[in-house]
């Protein structure tokens, strides 16, 4: 499916002087990145450091001050079907009358149009993406009758659903349970064995340093970027956080 | 056996009725319910004005094309309001339409004393308010039967951005379906229905024309199919029984003996439906808590 091409093209993601503000207030200063291909890449940082703005922003859901945002070497608008983004649970309206399944489904929808009937094959992927998730057996529950980490087990799988090559995910591990962060870790893992990218806003560090090849660390502006036990060494914690080392080891 | 006109008033308003109710799902799912209430009070200073404007422009009469065309300007006015002061002040949209529904209303009523005073024939401009579904026409039950195949067939169509836009606006932008162009087509469609119902069921009541149906029926519907379904059916025959009732019973006016009758569905539906009903939960409740006692020998 990849083709060898260029580096330009096979870049999931490359970030540009991209920047942020809401109003007049600075959220990201300009920031160059190019996400790793075939990794799964966390992005870390304190409340307020602009971590889902740089998302929200690579997406064109908030207009970037300056800058500019490629996928896979070409805007978003050319590439769409191979980028999936799951935002944070509260920007959906869980009271919403839909399965399940009808939610795993919207996944095929940005292939249809907005015109397009479903197909066999279409209700097909959205079946097997349930499996996967481990809740093929709830697919005509409503969504909103489903527990916060199964709702978010249903965001993935609808992001698998898509076939796409990029995941974009912002705080899935927030407020879950065990099982399903085990679950979700799993499927991750196994997202990117066959080439391709995952990036996760995430809170909890340690289980980043278990579960992440890559992070990058963000306040405002990149403080470290790599392999993810360089990225998050003490030293650069203590500069993101700014509580030493020893205080964040006693929370 | 019904005389011609009842058929064809009862069909008319039935039709109406299950285009409404269908689209009430939506207007109720999408937090819009309150945005048709403005859009009818808004209307009022419209028809005012157009009555008022009308033998100015030498029209004879009150024609309802002038009647209507004031009311979608100042429907959408009130529209354009009410999105600015949430754009731009920090009114929240409950608080920035409350204040646009309130001040349009008023101005409609100022302007109807202004008919009353001059003596102007202020008949006919009562019906805007309360509804006079019972002079309906056979053109009227025609365009009725028109606009609810339009508005059906649109309703297919866009069904999917509607329920995709509304459930995660931002999950449908970046897979390149706008959210404001689903809405901006929702809300155009919402408005020509809701305009084309006020001379039947009145400014006061098309809130309750168009949000009933679905109030009645959400609790029966896990999908959103099912619950435009049961909505347009229970919108039907709100209105035909509505304009059945105010047809056999001497001045019974037929908009609010429509949303009556809507009303006594919704509660009645929430009360003893089977298994979502309260009464199902209250004694599915009490079974729970008899079995409990028994089983841990609990006094």
């Amino acid at each position: 499916m990849i083709r060898r091409q260029d580096s330009a093209t096979t870049t999931p993601l490359a970030l540009r002087q991209l920047s942020v503000a809401y109003g007049a207030q600075l959220a990201l200063e300009p920031t160059d990145w190019d996400v790793v291909a075939g990794a799964r890449t966390a992005i870390c940082g304190p409340n307020g450091a602009g971590k889902s703005s740089l998302l929200r922003a690579a997406l064109g859901l908030e207009r970037p001050l300056t800058g500019t945002a490629r996928f896979f070497g070409l805007p978003l608008a050319q590439v769409r079907q191979r980028v999936a983004y799951v935002p944070q649970r509260d920007a959906v309206d869980w009271t919403y009358p839909v399965t399940a399944l009808d939610v795993v489904t919207t996944g095929r929808y940005g292939r249809l149009g907005w015109f397009g009937r479903l197909r066999r094959e279409d209700r097909q992927h959205a079946h097997h993406a349930l499996d996967r998730v481990g809740l093929g057996d709830v697919h005509h529950a409503a969504i909103g009758e489903l527990s916060g980490g199964q709702q978010q087990r249903v965001f993935l799988a609808r992001a698998l659903c898509s076939q796409a090559d990029l995941l974009l995910l912002d705080e899935p591990f927030r407020g879950i349970d065990v099982a399903s962060t085990v679950m979700l870790n799993e499927v991750l893992s196994d997202f990117v064995q066959t080439g391709r990218t995952a990036v996760v806003v995430h809170h909890d560090l340690e289980s980043v340093a278990r579960h992440f090849d890559r992070a990058l660390l963000l306040n405002s502006k990149v403080l470290a970027d790599g392999p993810v036990e360089r990225a998050l060494s003490d030293e650069n914690l203590t500069r993101a956080f700014g509580v030493s080392n020893s205080a964040r080891a006693s929370v | 056996m019904l005389e011609h006109n009842t058929l064809v008033v009862a069909v008319g308003l039935g039709l109406l009725g299950a285009n409404a109710g269908a689209l009430g799902t939506f207007a109720i799912a999408r937090r819009r319910v309150l945005v048709v209430d403005a859009m009818g009070h808004a209307a009022l200073p419209g028809v005012a004005s157009a009555f008022l404007i009308a033998p100015w422009l030498g029209w004879p009469g009150r024609p309802l094309p002038l009647l209507l065309a004031g009311a979608a300007l100042f429907a959408i006015a009130a529209q354009v309001a009410i999105e600015f002061l949430v754009a731009r002040t920090k009114l929240a949209s409950d608080a920035a339409t409350g204040a646009v529904l309130a001040s349009f209303f008023g101005l409609g009523l100022v302007l109807l004393g202004v008919i009353q005073r001059s003596g102007a024939a202020g008949g006919g401009i009562d019906r805007w308010i309360f509804g006079q579904a019972a002079s309906l026409l056979r053109a009227d039950a025609l365009l009725f039967a028109g606009l609810a195949l339009v508005s059906l067939l649109t309703l297919w169509l866009t069904f999917r951005a509607l329920l995709w836009t509304g459930f995660d606006p931002d999950q449908a932008r970046t897979a390149g379906v706008s959210p404001e162009l689903a809405a901006a087509l929702f809300g155009l469609q919402l408005g020509v229905v809701t305009l084309v119902a006020l001379p039947s069921v009145g400014l006061l009541l098309a809130l309750g024309f168009l949000v009933l149906p679905a109030a009645a029926t959400r609790h029966l519907a896990r999908r959103f199919s099912t619950w435009i379904l049961l909505a347009s059916l229970v919108g039907a025959a709100g209105a035909v029984t509505g304009a059945l009732a105010s047809r056999w019973i001497d001045n019974l006016p037929t908009g609010p003996a429509i949303i009556a009758t809507l009303g006594a569905f919704a509660a009645l539906g929430h009360l003893a439906a089977p298994r979502t009903g309260l009464i199902a939960n209250a004694r599915a409740r009490a079974q729970l808590k008899r079995r409990l006692l028994q089983a841990h020998k609990i006094r």
